[in-house]
């Protein structure tokens, strides 16, 4: 089924357009096994349109997105989940209802029966050090923490890749400190694709990043090169360079 | 075949004249109104009433009865759905237990029997058979109506303030406008509207307190598949399921020209999830 | 009752209701058995109803239809075969083969709550006209005749299985119709436990997370809208028994109307709240009926839209919040549950 040496998800061609608007177009992205990439682009630029096509939030009005070689360019939502992609909306779609381990629990149950629903949560929690607030109900955490549990139910799956939309939106500085260790944790396991637009943060978790300007690919490098490329930091903050 | 022709046309017609209020108040007020038949039967009962008591029959059908309807529009508004905006389903839940109610205030006040209204205009004839006039006068208010409501939306103050505020009520309500008072007044056209229908389609179907019910079914399904550019919308669809319900009609049997409805309705939804509009226009009037 | 498994709990609950049921017919008068077995048939929908609507969160207008098909169904079978236990089969698996099909057109056409509502009245309303108008001799279904608004009258009891000469009388009926009530709430109570229902009560809560984890949504609205449908026609069964007459009148809007006034003032979330609305409703309902002053609708329609409006979330869980509220949380987990059941309207 999966192709020997095809990429871990590549797309070729996509577009998406709303009425007259294209907000992604042409899109050509190569991610490797084991890969951690961030998204980057100023407001508008098509990187969360792009992502949504990945996650089928959208449906791609151009172009093929492939998994390991396979084409799942018209696959909804959730095949897209059972083929190994987790995936961490912008706002935490969570159960507010239920504990951090009853969200677990429901998010294992998708890929686990019997003992290794508990056997996956539990390392789901090792991982992300959430021991601590196991049994508290959702509603009642912090905003970090939510993010957080999310990608544990994200985790339980053992994705083999993870798509995050802007996983540092509305942290505190230490929160996202955390956050990045986090991330760097899942990458040991799982290719990571990071919608992101903290610099700091990016910088942090030493990855190759990929701009978008205007819907399209603008640049692709690691995070110094394009942090020190002039174009980038021009359309981005219209600012000669990113670290100044 | 004229004939056929002509039931046709007037099928179409009577779907696009039940359903327009339920279009404007869920087009524009995203409130699925499940009252809807008790307003169009409330709009009937007006006509019948004010014409006992001597009203010129013109007069209680195009006057008396919208405005006695959208009257009762603003008390429903007021009273029930100003206080679940936001929440589609529990507005569907408590209109449709005023559906109830008005249901039963009815039959107590005015009893569960079936009052007459006879049909003005007398007959044509083609080719030997006989048919009412009725049908021409239905055919043409429905598509004076249609232009009417999409002339006011698109051309007049009144429809730009109604449009902007289904869009944005908040920053109408920065310009000076009060929001609340355009969404009273978008209810109360709608039940005006169902109100004027109901009243037309009275002496066809003669007037009693459940008589709602034969409608709302019709009515739902042509708004919904309509999709989101609501007038034009709901007049595609009613073109298509007059079409559909008609032919079947006359084929086999009225039942039989439901049941064809609803199957085509469902057939059209799997299909085309957001609607028949969504063929043609992307806009939301 | 905090802690205690819920196995033992359930056991419990069906012992002592068994016994309950069993015993109750030595002590009530005629009367009463008839109006309590009809309770019972009336308990079985509303419980359909509470699963699909408030666990699954699928507003289904069309359950009282799939009663109403249950009891043509078994109506239909029992008159053909002679022998109610192929009919009581036939009077669950029709319904249920109804709301497969419709289903597919509706959850996979993905379209929205208000959109599920709306078809399912109108699938009801046109039922009800069909069945109407089915008077004509053409209408036979092998000896059974659909008899169009005059219904089908004369419809076999329950038999023991592969004896019709011997059939339930009516203390016998109650006690089936009672037991096969408790049998459906301690089902459902386990199916909720259990990895579907956890699934489908996920979904209400929050569909895009399902379908991100790699549920398909659309197939568990599927599933459950067919166990529920199945569900309301076993009610169907019992009803039809229970009156040995069916007509089109349980397609109408007024039949329509009561699972969803016994849902909504019982509790949303619950399910003892949809049998309790139903227990208290239908007696109030015969109650008013007798009387002419005052119209029946006019009452339910007024107490409903007022609990839309002030008790949206019904009287079950309304208490268990008051209740919980009083008390200070000792077990913190207790009072979420209760508080959660009690969130969990929409």
């Amino acid at each position: 089924m999966a192709e020997r040496g095809a990429p871990l998800l590549e797309t070729r061609g996509v577009g998406m357009r709303f009425g007259g608007v294209k907000a992604v177009e042409d899109v050509d992205f190569r991610l490797e096994e084991g890969e951690l990439r961030c998204l980057i682009g100023p407001n508008g630029a098509g990187k969360s349109t792009f992502f949504r096509c990945l996650t089928k939030q959208y449906q791609p009005t151009s172009g093929t997105v492939l998994l390991r070689g396979r084409d799942v360019t018209r696959a909804p939502t959730h095949a897209i989940a059972r083929q190994g992609v987790g995936i961490k909306t912008q706002v935490p779609n969570v159960f507010d209802g239920l504990t951090v381990r009853e969200n677990l629990r429901l998010a294992a149950t998708a890929r686990h029966r019997g003992r290794a629903i508990d056997e996956a949560c539990d390392q789901a929690i090792e991982r992300l050090s959430l021991k601590a607030i196991g049994g508290h109900r959702l509603d009642r955490l912090s905003h970090g923490q939510r993010q957080w549990v999310e990608l544990a139910m994200v985790v339980t799956s053992r994705p083999a890749l993870i798509l995050l939309d802007e996983p540092t939106a509305g942290m505190t500085h230490a929160e996202v400190e955390h956050t990045a260790a986090l991330i760097q944790e899942l990458n040991r396991d799982s290719a990571l694709i990071v919608v992101e637009h903290d610099m700091q943060f990016i910088r942090s978790i030493a990855t190759g990043v990929t701009v978008f300007h205007q819907g399209r690919i603008f640049a692709d490098g690691t995070a110094e090169t394009i942090m020190r490329d002039p174009r980038v930091g021009e359309i981005y903050l219209g600012k000669r360079n990113l670290l100044s | 075949m004229a004939i056929a022709a002509i039931q046709i046309l007037n099928t179409m017609a009577s779907l696009a004249l039940i359903s327009l209020g339920l279009a404007v108040i869920f087009g524009m007020m995203r409130v699925m109104n499940f009252a809807h038949g008790e307003l169009l039967m409330l709009g009937a009962y007006s006509v019948q009433f004010a014409n006992a008591y001597g009203v010129n029959i013109w007069i209680a059908m195009f006057v008396v009865a919208p405005v006695v309807v959208g009257l009762i529009g603003i008390l429903i508004e007021r009273l029930v759905i100003r206080h679940l905006y936001g929440r589609m389903m529990d507005t569907l839940l408590a209109t449709w237990g005023l559906s109830l109610f008005i249901t039963g205030l009815v039959t107590m006040v005015f009893g569960n029997v079936t009052r007459g209204l006879s049909t003005p205009l007398g007959s044509f004839e083609i080719g030997g058979i006989r048919d009412s006039s009725y049908k021409f006068l239905i055919i043409g208010v429905t598509i004076a109506l249609f232009v009417a409501i999409y002339a006011v939306l698109r051309h007049t103050r009144v429809g730009l303030i109604a449009r902007a505020t289904m869009d944005n009520p908040r920053q109408v309500g920065v310009m000076g406008i009060n929001p609340g008072y355009v969404y009273t007044a978008t209810f109360a056209v709608g039940a005006a509207l169902t109100g004027l229908a109901g009243a037309i389609m009275a002496p066809l179907t003669g007037v009693l307190p459940t008589m709602g019910a034969a409608y709302i079914g019709k009515a739902f399904i042509t708004v919904i598949c309509g999709g989101d550019a609501i007038f034009a919308g709901t007049a595609s669809a009613a073109v298509l399921f007059g079409l559909i319900n008609q032919t079947t009609t006359i084929l086999l049997t009225p039942e039989f020209g439901e049941v064809a409805l609803l199957l085509g309705a469902l057939l059209m939804l799997r299909i085309l999830p957001s609607g028949l509009s969504s063929l043609f226009s992307r806009r939301a009037v | 009752m905090a802690r205690v498994p819920l196995a033992i709990q359930l056991g419990a609950i069906a012992l002592a209701g068994a016994a309950v049921i069993v015993a109750l017919p030595s002590f009530i008068g005629y009367d009463t058995i008839l109006q309590i077995t009809l309770n019972f048939a009336f308990a079985i929908l509303a419980l359909s109803l509470g699963f699909v609507w408030g666990y699954a969160g699928i507003f289904s207008f069309g359950q009282a239809a799939f009663f109403g098909l249950g009891g043509y169904a078994y109506a239909a079978a029992a008159i053909n075969f002679g022998d109610s236990t192929p009919a009581i089969l036939i009077g669950v698996l029709l319904p249920a083969l109804f709301a497969l099909v419709l289903g597919y057109f509706v959850f996979y056409a993905r379209l929205s709550s208000i959109y599920v509502a709306v078809i399912t009245l109108v699938v009801t309303l046109i039922l009800y006209k069909f069945m109407g108008q089915t008077a004509k001799p053409s209408y036979m279904i092998g000896n059974a005749m659909l008899g169009g608004y005059n219904g089908i009258p004369a419809i076999p009891p329950l038999n023991v299985p592969g004896r019709p000469d011997l059939f339930a009388g009516p203390e016998e009926m109650f006690v089936i119709a009672g037991l096969t009530a408790l049998a459906v709430y301690i089902g459902l109570r386990v199916l909720l436990a259990a990895r579907l229902g956890k699934i489908v009560v996920g979904m209400r809560e929050n569909e895009l997370r399902m379908e991100l984890l790699g549920f398909d949504t659309r197939f568990y609205k599927l599933v459950a809208f067919v166990i529920a449908a199945a569900i309301a026609g076993l009610g169907g069964v019992m009803f039809a028994n229970w009156n040995a007459f069916i007509d089109p009148h349980v397609f109408g809007l007024g039949f329509s109307a009561q699972p969803i006034i016994w849902v909504m003032i019982g509790g949303l979330g619950t399910l003892i709240g949809p049998i309790l609305g139903a227990f208290i409703l239908s007696t109030l309902s015969l109650e008013l009926g007798t009387q002419k002053t005052i119209d029946i609708n006019l009452i339910l329609g007024l107490v409903f839209t007022v609990f839309v409006l002030l008790v949206p979330q019904g009287i079950i869980p309304t208490l268990r919040k008051f209740w919980t509220d009083r008390r200070p949380a000792r077990d913190p987990d207790a009072g979420a549950n209760a508080s959660r059941e009690a969130s969990s309207h929409g």
